[in-house]
């Protein structure tokens, strides 16, 4: 059976076909999947997601259902295989076309049109539908043809300039932050357009892309550089000293501390016992400040960084330890908050997921296991679309649902 | 898209970016200046109807208002009169209390651990960007219940540090699946064995490219460096035959030395364009002047002016936050 509707979550009822893979769009479609919206994962295994390629896997072992980055990527979808290069696979994703609120794609410009399914057919077939395109760089200007990496979108927003010390060069992020801040977008897009269209009746094609996001959440740097203010400042804060990470017990182990004002420092003064009237005012610390961050760094040098981070939070100053992935994962905070939903999975196993970073007080949030390979064509295809089992056999059988 | 929505934010500079959002997309945003005056930059307050607290008729704004954003109880307000309302808390965490800042919730979450170069301390990401993860899901999680509303509203809580966790998609698993806990390796991309570079110096500033397992790219770079007779070592690899990934490190790094030479005899603007023709895979660094004059964001009215009262000059920011082909409705 199909699983649309078993969870009665705040968008129980909306329904998406997303034929975005890898990050960008994948993950805004997550996030409305938890949401309770159906969302239907259009794949193909003669060109697989390569999300199913990217390790870790389940025991360490290759397999297209096995990769523990594809699972928290596409949790509480349903997933299909559609051959988009079979003019009878593009005839079944007209009929999820039609079932849906919301086409999600993430191809190369052009793509949806060669393969029949632009924006004007799309609205042939459903007029009100919504699309959403995620690209590297938009839909429109001279680099809409952008195929890229998340590299791309931090090199073309000034994400990598701005990133980094003062006296070196660039930092690219260890992580494709772009992949991260675009697919927000594009869930706050897709929320948007869905209550105009409650509104008005009328769908849209929205055109989201990973720089301009990129470029929106660090506003205030590219501000500070017309106001003549150097942007690329490593973790110093013109309104905070100190403000940065001090080493703590352990090899490469530290704790942020951030004095905030003039009465933060008075407290770290009396724990520290640091006590020198230079100290007093934030023109003074920042005056001093190389002084002032060798003798706090010879005090938490010693220390615990988590206990030093509880220490000075439970005072009131603005402390946390540099966690790295296995303290993050086993974050009491996290435990409390219900950051990890259980899940069953066929290939993984009982496995924990992350889920939605809020709650809501009249409503659930439930997040489901990340669908096989194909592994709902026939609930989808037949049970939902309404299709003849005997024909869907046969597509299948001559590699239009492969 | 959004003009029959009103909004009342009474964030501080966690979730101003909310507001700011939600005026981008056509919402009338009433902004309750904080108690102590307003720190946060004006760049998240455009668009916005500011108030002060003590001219603000409380109860009547928030009688006609769809969504509210806040950090915090408001003085003399219980949310519960006003049943309709979308109620977005917003805060540093769910279930504890203790002060934070930016920079101390990208410590916990696990993405200062990884970032920068391994001789300095870990390195934070640019601006405020745990506020801006939690902003957006503040925004996501209003937006949801809006849909869901029918009579009643509801309260939506939303953690920054949650949302800065989830944008650590890579550490927490894989300590989870693999056991690993991950460093930092400057501007090394390390997949499998080896690490690569990902920023060169060129004749006139940066780029991103890296040896990768594309055949397609890597050909393509290797051809272009013929062409100048600089290719060296690398003339005759068998991409389609071998895992760059799992090359020995001294490999790659007199393979990088042939890059590195020839790369610095070359633009930004000429690699760039080659890499757009040939599909290598490669990018220009823009440094922030160039992006604020790049013919590119012109070409899509990223940018708009803005008159910034805290340098009291005309400056330009970021402006639509996407596009659609109903630009009436955006």
């Amino acid at each position: 059976m199909t699983r649309e509707g078993p969870h009665k979550g705040p968008l129980s009822g909306l329904r998406i076909a997303d034929f975005s893979w890898v990050g960008a769009g994948p993950r805004a479609t997550k996030d409305l999947a938890d949401y309770g919206a159906t969302v239907i994962k259009v794949e193909s295994a003669r060109r697989l997601d390569l999300g199913r390629l990217s390790p870790p896997f389940k025991d360490g072992k290759r397999h297209h259902d096995a990769s523990a980055f594809f699972a928290i990527t596409n949790t509480g979808k349903q997933g299909v295989t559609i051959n988009l290069n079979d003019p009878s696979g593009i005839e079944m994703a007209k009929k999820l076309v039609a079932w849906a609120d919301v086409v999600v794609e993430n191809f190369g410009k052009g793509y949806m049109d060669r393969i029949g399914l632009s924006w004007e057919i799309l609205k042939s077939i459903k007029p009100d539908i919504i699309l959403l395109s995620v690209s590297v760089a938009g839909r429109t200007g001279p680099l809409s043809d952008l195929r890229g990496y998340g590299n791309s979108a931090a090199a073309l927003s000034g994400f990598a300039a701005l990133s980094g010390w003062p006296d070196r060069g660039p930092h690219m992020a260890p992580f494709a932050y772009g992949d991260v801040v675009a697919p927000m977008m594009a869930t706050v897009a897709v929320l948007a357009a869905l209550e105009h269209r409650r509104v008005t009746g009328e769908g849209q094609h929205l055109d989201v892309s990973q720089v301009e996001p990129m470029m929106l959440v660090t506003s205030d740097c590219l501000a500070d550089v017309q106001r003549g203010i150097e942007p690329r400042r490593g973790n110093d804060d013109p309104r905070m000293e100190p403000h940065g990470l001090f080493p703590c017990r352990g090899p490469d182990q530290w704790c942020a501390i951030a004095v905030r004002d003039d009465a933060d420092w008075q407290v770290l003064a009396g724990l520290t016992g640091i006590d020198n009237s230079r100290f007093a005012t934030l023109q003074g610390r920042k005056a001093h400040a190389g002084d002032l961050r060798a003798l706090l760094a010879a005090w938490t040098r010693t220390q615990d960084k988590h206990r030093l981070a509880d220490r000075l939070s439970t005072a009131g100053v603005p402390a946390e330890a540099v966690n790295d992935g296995r303290d993050v994962f086993s974050d009491a905070e996290l435990e409390r908050a219900g950051h990890y939903h259980r899940i069953h999975h066929d290939r993984l196993g009982d496995c924990e997921m992350p889920g939605p970073p809020l709650r809501f007080s009249d409503a659930a949030i439930y997040v489901g296991p990340p669908p096989l390979l194909g592994g709902d064509n026939r609930a989808v295809f037949v049970d939902l679309l309404g299709m003849d089992p005997a024909a869907i056999d046969e597509l299948t059988a001559t590699g239009a649902l492969a | 898209m959004l003009n029959h929505l009103t909004i009342i934010d009474a964030t501080g500079e966690l979730g101003a970016l909310a507001g700011y959002m939600l005026a981008q997309l056509g919402a009338a945003v009433t902004r309750l200046v904080p108690a102590g005056g307003e720190t946060t930059d004006p760049v998240w307050n455009r668009d916005k109807r500011c108030v002060a607290p003590n001219d603000a008729d409380l109860p009547a704004l928030l009688s006609k208002a769809d969504i509210l954003l806040r950090n915090g109880p408001l003085p003399g307000v219980d949310i519960a009169d006003y049943p309709r309302l979308i109620d977005v808390l917003l805060t540093p965490f769910a279930c504890t209390d203790r002060p934070a800042t930016d920079m101390t919730l990208m410590a916990r979450s696990g993405l200062l651990h990884i970032g920068g170069d391994p001789d300095r301390e870990p390195l934070r990401l640019p601006g405020q960007q745990a506020y801006a993860l939690g902003a957006i899901q503040a925004i996501i999680g209003a937006l949801t219940a809006l849909r869901a509303r029918k009579d009643k509203g509801q309260g939506v809580i939303v953690s920054a540090y949650q949302s800065a966790v989830l944008a650590n998609y890579r550490e927490p698993v894989m300590w989870d699946w693999a056991g690993k806990v991950g460093g930092r390796q400057g501007n090394l991309l390390v997949r499998g064995k080896s690490g690569v570079n990902q920023v060169w110096q060129v004749a006139d500033g940066w780029v991103t490219w890296a040896l990768v397992d594309n055949p397609g790219m890597m050909r393509a770079m290797v051809a272009l460096m013929q062409a100048d007779g600089m290719a060296g070592a690398l003339t005759g690899v068998d991409w389609e035959n071998i895992l760059v990934a799992d090359l020995p490190q001294e490999t790659l790094k007199d393979w990088e030395k042939l890059v590195g030479a020839f790369f610095a005899t070359k633009t930004r603007a000429f690699l760039a364009e080659q890499s757009n023709r040939h599909g290598m895979g490669l990018s220009a660094i823009d440094e922030p002047q160039d992006v604020l004059n790049s013919a590119h964001h012109a070409a899509r009215g990223a940018f708009v002016p803005f008159n910034d009262p805290a340098s009291g000059r005309t400056i330009r920011v970021p402006g639509p936050l996407f596009r659609s082909n109903r630009e009436d409705a955006r």
